[in-house]
């Protein structure tokens, strides 16, 4: 027999299978927050299929069976299958940049203004968790960076917790000089002079 | 004739440097804290019975996070990654790691059942090969950032399907 004529029979027998298996194993990517569209990645040992436009889905029937190629869900299924997910997700965290006077913990007056809004934030939240994370510019040696950096983020600690948060939802940390905002060939770059705190 | 051409040595140095710059170990630093929830969610870590989880509470590496039938979960991961969990469903943060500082930058979860929204954070900005979400038919690759994944329950291994928020559905 002529292979051409057993290719709707294999399509019939492969259409079989996917209606056995379950029918709601679905990723669904959607636009960022900013409203720039990633991209993801659905694999497993029988195919692969890429999802980069905003609402493109595919399904995976099983293990076994390749992801179905991108294609939008029918109308009221992403309510159905997400809605209580999407609704759990929370609102994108706060994050504030703080900066100080060179080679102290002294903040400079445009933060200290900024650093009410911390609170504020906080506060509007009602959150339990907020980072402070300390970080240097390149200048000197990275053992003295990271303790000034260190030194620097617990002083906003101190101040945040002296104004009414809770000791308990605050957590510290130093980055150095190994993450910086700006790639900088200024070696006291005062933009990374710097600590951040996220309110989430 | 050169022993080592520049190229290759090039190389060699920067593969050097990047097995010093080995990521210390996450100890018990948090991967995340709860920001929201609704109706029955728990946290299983190790061996201990679910524990209900309220918002504040902190999330490490290796906890098995469940919510009951019509509840949820909201939970923020220390790189500002973005969870919201839907009803019936369990989520395990296999790996985190979030180490700008040592270059240690990890991200896998397993969502064995049920639904997950999320928006990925810092870790996927600064290395987009390092995040998944494993499911029991397919591995997700996020190189960003919006995305949905839902599984219909069945697919898991019994043992996580005996696992569920209240201490009643334990084997």
């Amino acid at each position: 027999m002529n292979a051409r004529r057993l290719l709707p029979l294999l399509f019939l027998a492969l259409s079989l299978c996917a209606c056995a298996a379950p029918r709601n194993n679905v990723v669904l990517l959607l636009p960022d927050p900013d409203g720039h569209v990633g991209h993801v990645e659905v694999r497993n040992a029988a195919g692969a299929a890429q999802l980069d436009k905003a609402g493109d889905a595919v399904r995976i029937p099983g293990p076994g069976i390749a992801p179905t190629a991108p294609a939008a869900l029918a109308p009221g299924e992403r309510e159905r299958l997400f809605g209580a997910a999407e609704r759990a997700l929370p609102e994108r965290p706060a994050r504030f940049v703080l900066y100080f006077e060179s080679d102290s913990t002294r903040l400079t007056r445009e933060s200290q203004a900024l650093l009410a809004e911390v609170l504020a934030t906080a506060r509007r939240r009602d959150s339990r968790d907020v980072s402070v994370v300390g970080h240097a510019s390149r200048q000197g040696d990275e053992a003295l960076n990271i303790a000034l950096s260190r030194r620097r983020a617990e002083h906003v600690r101190d101040l945040l917790v002296k104004a009414g948060l809770e000791p308990y939802s605050l957590e510290v940390t130093s980055h150095g000089s190994a993450n910086p905002l700006v790639q900088s060939r200024r070696h006291n770059e005062p933009r990374n002079r710097r600590v951040e705190v996220t309110v989430r | 004739m050169r022993l080592i051409p520049p190229r290759g040595l090039a190389a060699a140095i920067c593969l050097f440097a990047l097995l010093c710059a080995a990521p210390l170990p996450a100890a018990d630093d948090p991967a995340g804290s709860v920001k929201n929830v609704s109706g029955e969610a728990a946290v299983i870590r190790g061996k201990t019975p679910p524990r209900p989880l309220k918002p504040g509470d902190r999330i490490y590496e290796k906890d098995v996070l469940t919510t009951g039938k019509n509840a949820s979960l909201g939970v923020i991961l220390r790189d500002n990654t973005t969870l919201g969990l839907g009803p019936d469903s369990r989520l395990v943060v296999e790996r985190f790691l979030f180490a700008p500082a040592s270059g240690g930058l990890a991200q896998a979860l397993r969502l064995s059942r049920g639904s997950l929204a999320a928006v990925s954070g810092e870790i996927v900005k600064l290395n987009p090969e390092v995040a998944k979400v494993e499911t029991p038919v397919c591995s997700v690759g996020i190189r960003g950032t919006h995305f949905l994944v839902h599984m219909d329950p069945g697919s898991e291994t019994p043992e996580e399907a005996a696992q569920k928020p209240g201490p009643e559905a334990q084997p």
